[in-house]
């Protein structure tokens, strides 16, 4: 039975891959747990197969998932927790930016009580303008808007037991706001400081232009744990205000036309209000139904809606 | 020799369909397949069901199916497909498109492709199709995010697994090689000659251009924004939105502190009108995502072409087709 589960999607790093599987064997060799690495190709363009694939094919504790095409990062981790075995997964990233060393202390700190634990990259060696400032912005979003205050949400280095992420959806670019997700699913997380070094081989894969594609996210992820459970009484909420504008104006109509002065934009704007409640009553209906026809046994939602009144454990400050 | 069935909906255009079976049949052999034809005829087309009738009893290699009623090309496409056991399949359409004798090449190129789609050059018709095409491909390209240069083409051999996990939706058999690649298969586009009677079609009546063009947006629509729906109804809500509450702040600013009467001009109404719909836009968006979370697990997100492990040949696994719900088992 294996109990750790390293999972590592690579994208182009065929420079970096045996080193990466040596200095996790390395770090883990002292663990006194089982462990395997999943490496998940993404659609590699460069020779990450064929230098993963001799390395899978002579070690029996890596495997290697070959994806068909690239999917994205977040696909590329589904993948490798799909195929993981281990009670624990670990994921990180696959250009050595973070130090398998960390990995047994964050299983250990997950141990029985925590069911995530977020790396946070403390002395962070990226550059300042258009890696950490970006990316303090985004954090304090994801933090405000989620209501999970990570403050490195953008850290692959992070442990979870696998039973919980089984609840957790993971799909477009949903990886960075995994924390967010699983604490729907109730569960319990911590941050930890892990370790980071300065990219020695190959590119940067991202940029200052995700940041508006992760707002984007946010908002979606946000509105949709506020409705997902009940769309229809969210969607009402919502057609209130346009149906409270639209009796104002009606009324401000019906005045005027007491006054003797019809007022065509006054009515008009009322009806279209109304019609616009009405449309928006229709679409929460709409979402009741599609809910009512998902197969329960694959949406986590019935236990997450449960679990997600109530607070969800969380330490802010900093362990170590 | 290997077994290969073809798949051919009979339902649009239809040629000589015995010769042309005989002469189809000859080139699959020569070049070394043993092929076994599926003709389905899509709604009641009593010339074609007699020939084919006729072909059943004179061949072995020949099966028809009638459907009750035409259900459109890809609803054909399936139900041949369904009756078939070959692992390297054909779909055919019901007349000469390219040259006959260049199907083997065709499906040779299958050895290291999933599907072969093939591109109709050197072209034998006229410059107005051939601008047709063009402007087809260009739209398509622009759209889809495509490379293959003759969309217009139903002349593909795929390997069973293709279809299996490739999604089909209404009339897109066209647009097999899209969606195909969209979900991970490799796809590889061959040159054929055009053959003479496809130079010699009708000029198609503009309902076709319509349903085409349905079919265009569609896809496009289902290859990019489907796992997130906010991302395309976001910023079209949020734009039309925006500019109806700016025209509506205006028209009242101008309307409280400059005295402009609102009753004569359409300005309040049609600002509201802007908000409403962009508002009506954002819901929609909402409700499609609200849909992807929900089914998220069972979504196809990637495709898994080999697991290597200890032990494990270099050689290509069975593909399977994995989605997160497989995860939970």
């Amino acid at each position: 039975m294996t109990e750790v589960s390293v999972v590592v999607p690579l994208y182009n790093e065929q420079d970096n891959v045996a080193r990466l599987c040596a200095a996790t064997h390395e770090a883990l060799a002292g663990m006194r747990r089982t462990y395997e690495i999943v490496l998940v190709d993404d659609g590699s363009s460069d020779g990450t197969v064929a230098a993963a694939g001799a390395i899978a094919r002579s070690d029996p504790r890596v495997r290697l998932v070959v994806l068909a095409r690239n999917a994205g990062q977040t696909a590329a981790m589904a993948a490798g927790m799909a195929h993981a075995r281990g009670q624990y997964l670990v994921t990180m990233d696959g250009d050595l930016q973070n130090d398998p060393r960390d990995i047994p202390m964050l299983v250990d700190t997950l141990g029985d009580e925590y069911d995530l634990v977020a790396g946070w990259r403390v002395k962070r060696q990226d550059k300042l303008v258009t890696r950490k400032i970006p990316s303090r912005i985004a954090n304090w979003l994801i933090g405000k808007i989620t209501g999970i205050p990570i403050r490195d949400n953008g850290c692959s280095l992070k442990a979870y037991r696998a039973s919980v992420m089984r609840h957790v959806p993971l799909y477009s670019e949903m990886h960075r706001f995994i924390p967010a997700m699983s604490s729907i699913a109730g569960a319990r997380i911590i941050q930890v400081p892990v370790r980071h070094h300065a990219r020695q081989f190959g590119q940067s894969k991202y940029g200052l232009s995700r940041i508006y594609k992760v707002l984007l996210d946010l908002i979606s992820i946000r509105l949709v744990v506020a409705y997902a459970n009940r769309p229809l009484a969210w969607f009402m909420k919502m057609a209130l205000v346009p149906a409270a504008l639209a009796a104002a104006f009606t009324v401000g109509g019906i005045v005027r036309a007491l006054d003797g002065a019809y007022s065509l934009p006054l009515f008009g704007s009322g009806l279209i209000l109304c019609l616009t409640a009405g449309f928006l009553i229709a679409l929460g209906s709409l979402g009741e139904l599609a809910k009512h026809f998902a197969r329960r046994d694959v949406v986590p939602l019935v236990t997450a809606s449960a679990r997600y009144s109530k607070p969800v454990p969380f330490e802010p400050d900093v362990r170590i | 020799m290997t077994d290969i069935d073809v798949i051919v909906p009979v339902g649009g255009r239809t040629d000589d369909l015995a010769s042309l079976h005989r002469r189809r049949g000859e080139a699959l052999r020569a070049a070394g397949y043993r092929p076994s034809f599926v003709y389905v005829i899509d709604g009641e087309i009593p010339q074609a069901r007699e020939t084919l009738t006729a072909l059943t009893r004179a061949s072995d290699d020949v099966r028809v199916i009638q459907l009750s009623r035409r259900f459109g090309e890809t609803a054909a496409v399936l139900a041949g497909f369904a009756s078939t056991r070959t692992d390297q399949l054909m779909i055919l359409p019901a007349f000469e498109q390219v040259e006959t004798a260049s199907l083997g090449r065709v499906v040779d190129a299958l050895a290291d492709a999933d599907l072969v789609t093939v591109r109709r050059y050197p072209r034998c018709d006229s410059a107005l199709r051939r601008g047709q095409t063009y402007l087809f491909e260009a739209f398509l390209n622009g759209v889809g995010n495509t490379k293959f240069r003759d969309p217009g083409c139903t002349v593909h051999a795929l390997k069973r697994s293709v279809l299996e996990e490739t999604q089909l939706y209404g009339e897109q058999h066209g647009f097999l090689p899209l969606l195909a690649a969209n979900v991970g298969f490799k796809v590889v586009e061959v040159d054929v000659p055009q053959a003479q009677p496809d130079a010699a079609r009708r000029i198609e009546p503009p309902r076709t251009y319509v349903h085409r063009l349905v079919d265009v947006l569609s896809v496009f629509f289902l290859t990019r924004f489907t796992r997130r729906p906010l991302r395309f109804f976001g910023p079209l809500g949020v734009a039309c939105t925006a500019l109806g509450a700016l025209s509506l702040a205006i028209v009242v600013v101008q309307r409280l502190l400059l005295g402009v009467p609102l009753a004569s001009r359409p300005a309040l109404i049609l600002s509201s009108l802007l908000v409403a719909v962009g508002l009506q836009v954002l819901a929609i968006g909402l409700i499609g995502e609200l849909i992807v979370f929900i089914n998220a697990r069972s979504m196809r997100q990637y495709r898994v072409r080999e697991i290597i492990e200890a032990g494990s040949q270099a050689q290509r696994q069975k593909p399977a087709l994995r989605t997160q719900a497989g995860a939970a088992d």
